[in-house]
């Protein structure tokens, strides 16, 4: 990868500037004259029928416009293909504290809040199941979807053939891997290793909150800013609810406050459509507040993880076996995918020849769940990163040499069957060694305080089998538009859509204009999620750039006497290789120069869709040679103090090196791992969604749900970002991703680093003071030299 | 807060509230007129100087009073005054955070420092009153401890006159004070500590900035190598209301200080401690938390050991 | 009943018929429009509504407007001066201190207030004058670069005034 100009390089981003000055507009900043305001009206139930709802009072409050309920709407489905839940439930059955059941739009946001005090709903309450392990039983104290079958029935997914199970109505879906036979891996095993790990409810906190305001022109063209982390999916969804054509539907959301997985699924467009279409077209604007976000805008699953591994003497991994219980919630359309996707972390790491991995989806009445950064891959890291620490401490071996013996090599084929490339595990692993000075033994001083080091590695897949795109156009003036199917969440699309495009028209990269988020203008893909962006909208980028460069050099191949194919393209010039002098200037390939148009051709765009096919695993094995476009890895370091009285936790040390393949630009990565460890951490230490006995949420506020502040993480030259790229043969430049990997192994390296310290092992998130003290004391053993 | 608590059979709504309900604003220019407003209102009326836990509590819909009294522009009351015998006065709109900027406090009145260093952010010092965050009377109000070691005085006023109310005897439950529905919390006096008196303020949270204290002890002592003359002990975040460990006090009071001494103080702090089980900690580790705060402020107080550095 | 309020921001007069529960933050954006300032979650726990007030950083969700007259407010818009970006904009910029930007203009008005006050803060100054702004993308490490950085530049632009 020699002589780049762009790429490779650390650029400021390109939409630093309209955010550090305010411009950036955010979908909760929209607001047009006359707007009205919507409001949603909740259930305070988690299991409940809707018996009767009376709105007579708030009809009558003036201001408000439009009231519109569970009891008078025709079911408006808010997913395609499996879909478990509808703008207001369809069967009047309420399935969460905070389900939605009946929404009004007002003048003013005053008079919404007040109409909605004023309606009366009466509820016949049920039975509700809050335990994952209750509503997975035969027998559950409640059936949350009774209609379930129907929902797979009608359902479109193709290749990922949903299994059930049929026995358990709470059971959304069951996937299973199968690799030999793992109880003959027991058998011949010297050691058995079993143990339980939990992962609770999070939230994601985007600091940005769900909001979207929708609005219909005088065409009855139905625009919306939507809270959406895919513009197209949000589009998809949207028309498949309201029967609308897609060619009068535009969602315009360049920029969103955060996402995270969070916004993948509608949580507030759907409403403000709705309320729009009920107020004859007139733009409405639905908010949640903080507390509705936390209580309504879908939560990361919760997971109960059972792992049992059979080990040689020698540290060999021969067999192991995982079982995974995921609390989906009330809803979980959701988290479907991840009941699968959750299984890819325990794949992409180590070689083990028997292989057993069965993963439910289980609904309870509390809150729906969605998408989270690492889709299920932190939550069976923290399983198994424990676990490994834990087999090595048996075997009385080095964890670091116990993992390098199992780490899976390039050209092997991991559990499922795929074949690896580019696995950059090992040298994260010893880079991160290095840093931490892993064989010194960390410095203890007098007092209560006692330091640990710990280290666990992650891998997160990219999955195969969806679609980016993007359109790029050569502008009259030589400078390049693009076009893609994404818009900017936050990791930093924007720019290394412009990178990618500099670098292959040979500009300087203010000479590139990058549009994303307007699905009038942007061409159609998935949704910014699974580490997939570089990758797919890059690769996407540099096939429509070689298009339009195509049709640049078949206008410019005649004026310059020679055949296209010996032409390039450098600072908005068209020259012959080999000969820079020989060359004529882009913008006079236009006419007007520099203004017009491109005879013969109109305009100069290059467009590609870019898909790498998945091949959809067997249903009964998981097995697929293509489950995966590429893994990405990493390796996490943590230095902790752990005060031994209070149990209270401090990161001193923490470095995590990752391998996303070749960074676009190094500082965005280092960004994105510097953020996503943070993030890490809150799960590690500090976070959880509490519920109590009616199954209300306990903990709806920052102020009681409690993100790391930049108090909680260690100073600048203790919090080091690393990164340790192998190339990926098929990505752009070599890219792959780096968002969600990041966030993956600092809850177990921070777990390993206690019980480094302090000799306890808390095998349920968060990991809080009491829980450290409580297992101490029954340890018996309040200090360790 | 949603509206309305789910009682089954009975009608109800539920959803979120952004906005903050109606009032009438009423800007007093003097003490005595918002002393008399109040007495004309009486609970209708709401006194607000920071705002930052009202307002709170207004957007939660806990309370919706018909009148907030901003007392923000009666420039008069913030100040923070020390004279040798007097001793401190804080009128009521001194803020957290010019008491924590104060060279005067750190200083004169380091434990008081300490305690509004470590409440809620930057922004929230800025306007919080010290005078606001006792009339909150939340348990865990971390100026009440401080405080409570130092033999402070609030001054009440109402129309009716002025009364003093030694602050052990100003909180009667969570967010519940003396306070009768026509009277402010006008001054808070502390004494002037006599020399040989150090104080400490130690706490614990779950997260290490913006965190309520799960546990909070002060400790006021004057010692003298090692042998305790007078020690006073107030807990927070453990009880109803913010209060002394009046007993942990006399197992020090006039003995020499050594280890088991202490940790015998400690234990029966936490025994005095009426701590509740909730999102934040449970009874057990809230009274674990307080033997534990209660022998470290004690040794710190004492020069046994320093503050914790990690 | 809406009141004729009278507000200074950044150095502009707005007189303005609005209701006495808005707070300031509902004004700035909803009346002036004056998007920059963020609502988080409109309780004062996550600093995304910080403004300067009188040159003190404060949480606008928590000040109700009709105590915000005639006092000096500044918010992210009024930095620039000039066509000319706050050392401190330039910095977050530089230093790749942005990624989603939602938490961005209240943590540059924080910072901004910590450096007018106290020109040559520590790392620990600045996490401590920040720990009420919440960020969920960056981790921070590269707004206490980006503070460090500014706060090197402002005190060199101050030193060669001097001259």
């Amino acid at each position: 990868m020699a002589n780049l100009s762009v790429v490779g390089k650390s650029v400021p981003r390109v939409d630093a500037l309209t955010k550090a000055t305010g411009a950036a507009n955010f979908p909760s900043d929209f607001r047009v004259p006359r707007m009205l305001h919507g409001k949603i009206v909740r259930s305070p139930y988690a299991h409940a029928r809707i018996v009767s709802i009376d709105t007579l009072a708030a009809e009558r409050l003036p201001g408000v416009e439009v009231i519109t309920t569970a009891l008078n709407t025709p079911p408006i489905p808010l997913a395609i293909g499996f879909c478990d839940k509808h703008i207001f439930p369809p069967d009047l059955i309420v399935r969460y504290v905070g389900d939605a059941v009946a929404a009004l739009a007002a003048e003013t946001e005053d008079i919404a809040e007040e109409a909605a005090s004023l309606i009366k709903i009466e509820y016949e309450e049920f039975p509700a199941v809050f335990d994952v392990n209750q509503a997975f039983e035969k027998n559950p104290p409640a059936i949350i979807h009774p209609h379930l079958a129907e929902y797979h029935l009608r359902s479109e997914q193709v290749g990922n053939k949903m299994m059930r199970d049929l026995e358990r109505p709470n059971v959304s879906r069951h996937f299973k891997i199968r690799k030999g036979d793992v109880d003959k891996g027991f058998a011949e095993a010297d050691l058995i290793v079993e143990d339980r790990y939990y992962t609770p409810k999070l939230q994601h906190c985007q600091i940005e909150p769900s909001a979207s305001v929708a609005w219909f022109e005088p065409d009855g063209t139905l625009k919306i800013k939507a809270s959406a982390q895919s513009p197209h999916l949000a589009k998809l969804v949207i028309c498949h609810a309201f029967n609308l054509s897609p060619a009068k539907v535009i969602i315009d959301s360049p920029y969103i406050g955060g996402s995270f997985g969070g916004k993948g699924r509608p949580t507030t467009d759907p409403y403000a459509v709705l309320l729009s279409m009920k107020a004859h077209g007139k733009p409405v604007r639905v908010g949640l507040t903080r507390e509705e976000h936390f209580h309504c805008a879908n939560s990361r699953i919760a997971t109960t993880t059972y792992i049992k591994d059979g080990v040689k003497k020698d540290g060999t991994i021969v067999s192991r076996q995982l079982r995974i219980l995921v609390d989906t919630g009330g809803y979980g359309d959701g988290a479907m995918i991840l009941v699968r996707n959750c299984a890819f972390g325990a794949v992409g790491l180590y070689n083990i020849a028997n292989f057993k991995f069965d993963s439910y989806g289980v609904y309870t009445n509390t809150a729906p769940t969605t998408a989270f950064r690492g889709y299920g891959s932190p939550e069976i890291t923290w399983a198994i990163e424990n676990q490994m620490d834990v087999i090595a401490e048996k075997l009385g071996m080095d964890p670091l040499e116990l993992r390098r013996r199992n780490l899976l090599r390039d050209g092997d084929r991991d559990v499922c069957g795929q074949r690896v490339v580019s696995m950059g595990a090992e040298k994260c692993l010893d880079k991160i060694r290095h840093w931490i000075e892993w064989d010194k033994k960390p410095h203890q001083e007098e007092g209560p305080w006692r330091r640990g080091k710990g280290i666990a590695l992650g891998t997160k897949f990219t999955t195969a089998g969806y679609q980016s795109s993007a359109v790029v156009k050569v502008q009259p003036d030589g400078s390049i538009e693009v076009r893609h199917s994404s818009n900017e969440i936050g990791e930093g699309i924007n720019t290394v859509a412009a990178q990618i495009a500099a670098e292959s028209f040979g500009v300087s990269i203010d000479r590139i204009r990058v549009l994303g988020g307007d699905t009038s203008i942007c061409p159609y893909g998935h949704v910014s999620a699974s580490s997939r962006e570089t990758f797919h909208i890059g690769n996407a980028i540099l096939i429509a750039c070689s298009e339009a460069k195509k049709d640049l050099f078949e206008m410019a191949a005649p004026k310059l006497g020679v055949l296209a194919q010996s032409l390039d393209i450098k600072d908005r010039k068209v020259f012959v290789k080999g000969q820079p002098e020989k060359s004529i200037e882009v913008t006079k390939l236009f006419s007007p120069s520099g203004l017009g148009y491109a005879p013969g051709k109109c305009e100069i765009i290059g467009k590609c869709t870019f898909e790498i096919p998945a091949i959809p695993e067997d249903p009964g094995t998981g097995q697929s040679e293509r489950i995966a476009v590429y893994y990405m890895y990493g390796a996490e370091a943590v230095e902790v103090a752990v005060d031994t009285e209070t149990g209270e936790v401090r990161i001193l040390k923490n470095a995590g090196c990752f391998d996303g393949g070749t960074p676009i630009n190094p500082k965005m990565c280092e960004g994105q791992i510097e953020g996503g460890m943070t993030m890490a951490f809150g799960a590690a230490l500090y976070e959880q969604q509490l519920y109590g006995q009616k199954g209300e949420l306990l903990n709806a506020s920052f102020h009681d749900y409690k993100i790391p502040t930049i108090e909680d993480v260690p100073d600048n030259a203790s919090m080091v970002a690393l990164l340790e790229p192998v190339p990926q043969p098929d990505g752009p430049f070599g890219a792959k991703g780096i968002g969600e990997v990041c966030s993956i192994p600092a809850p177990p390296a921070i777990s390993n680093a206690i019980y480094n310290a302090v000799g306890v092992r808390i095998k349920e998130l968060p990991i809080t003071g009491e829980k450290i003290v409580k297992a101490l004391n029954k340890k018996g053993n309040n200090s360790k030299a | 807060m949603p509206v309305g608590v789910a009682t089954a059979g009975m009608p109800i709504s539920m959803f979120f509230w952004k906005r903050l309900p109606k009032f009438q604003y009423l800007a007093p220019k003097t003490i005595e007129e918002a002393a008399s407003i109040l007495g004309d209102l009486k609970d209708q009326a709401k006194i607000m100087a920071g705002g930052t836990d009202i307002l709170v509590q207004m957007k939660n819909r806990e309370i919706t009073p018909a009148y907030l009294v901003g007392i923000k522009n009666i420039s008069s009351l913030d100040y923070i005054e020390y004279g040798q015998n007097e001793g401190f006065r804080f009128g009521a709109l001194s803020t957290v955070g010019s008491i924590e900027n104060s060279s005067l406090i750190q200083k004169k009145y380091n434990i008081l420092a300490q305690a509004v260093r470590s409440m809620a952010s930057t922004q929230i010092r800025n306007v919080a009153t010290i005078a606001g965050n006792l009339c909150s009377a939340v348990p865990s109000a971390d100026t009440a401890p401080a405080l409570l070691v130092s033999g402070a005085k609030l001054k009440l006023r109402s129309n009716r006159g002025i009364r003093f109310v030694p602050i052990e005897e100003f909180f009667t439950g969570p967010r519940q004070t003396v306070l009768r529905e026509d009277e402010l919390l006008a001054e808070i006096q502390v004494p002037d500590l006599a020399s040989g008196n150090k104080g400490v303020y130690l706490r614990h949270g779950l997260r290490k900035a913006m965190a309520l204290a799960s546990a909070s002890v002060a400790v006021m002592m004057n010692s003298e190598d090692q042998y305790c003359k007078d020690i006073k002990i107030a807990l927070g975040a453990v009880a109803p209301v913010p209060r002394r460990a009046t007993g942990a006090e006399v197992v020090l009071r006039g003995q020499y200080l050594d280890d088991e001494l202490i940790a015998e103080a400690a234990r029966v702090a936490s025994e005095e401690a009426q701590p509740i089980s909730d999102i934040r900690a449970s009874a057990d580790y809230r009274r674990e938390l307080v033997r534990i705060l209660t022998a470290r402020a004690i040794k710190q107080a004492c020069g046994k050991t320093k503050g914790m550095v990690v | 009943m809406k009141q004729l309020m009278h507000f200074k921001v950044n150095g502009k007069n707005y007189d303005l018929a609005v209701e006495p529960n808005r707070t300031l933050l509902e004004v700035l954006t909803e009346e002036i429009g004056l998007t920059g300032t963020k609502m988080g979650c409109n309780e004062g726990d996550c600093g995304a509504c910080t403004v300067i007030v009188d040159s003190r950083a404060v949480c606008s969700c928590l000040i109700l407007a009709i105590e915000a007259q005639n006092i000096t407010i500044e918010t992210i818009e009024g930095l620039a001066s000039a066509g000319q970006l706050h050392p401190l904009q330039q910095a977050f910029i530089d230093c790749g201190a942005i990624q989603c930007g939602y938490c961005t203009p209240g943590m540059i008005m924080a910072a901004k207030a910590l450096l007018d006050k106290n020109p040559d803060p520590t790392e620990t100054d600045s996490r401590r004058a920040l720990q009420g702004n919440l960020c969920r993308c960056t981790g921070y490490v590269k707004i206490v670069e980006a503070i460090m950085t500014a706060r090197e530049v402002m005190k060199g632009s101050s030193s060669k005034k001097k001259l």
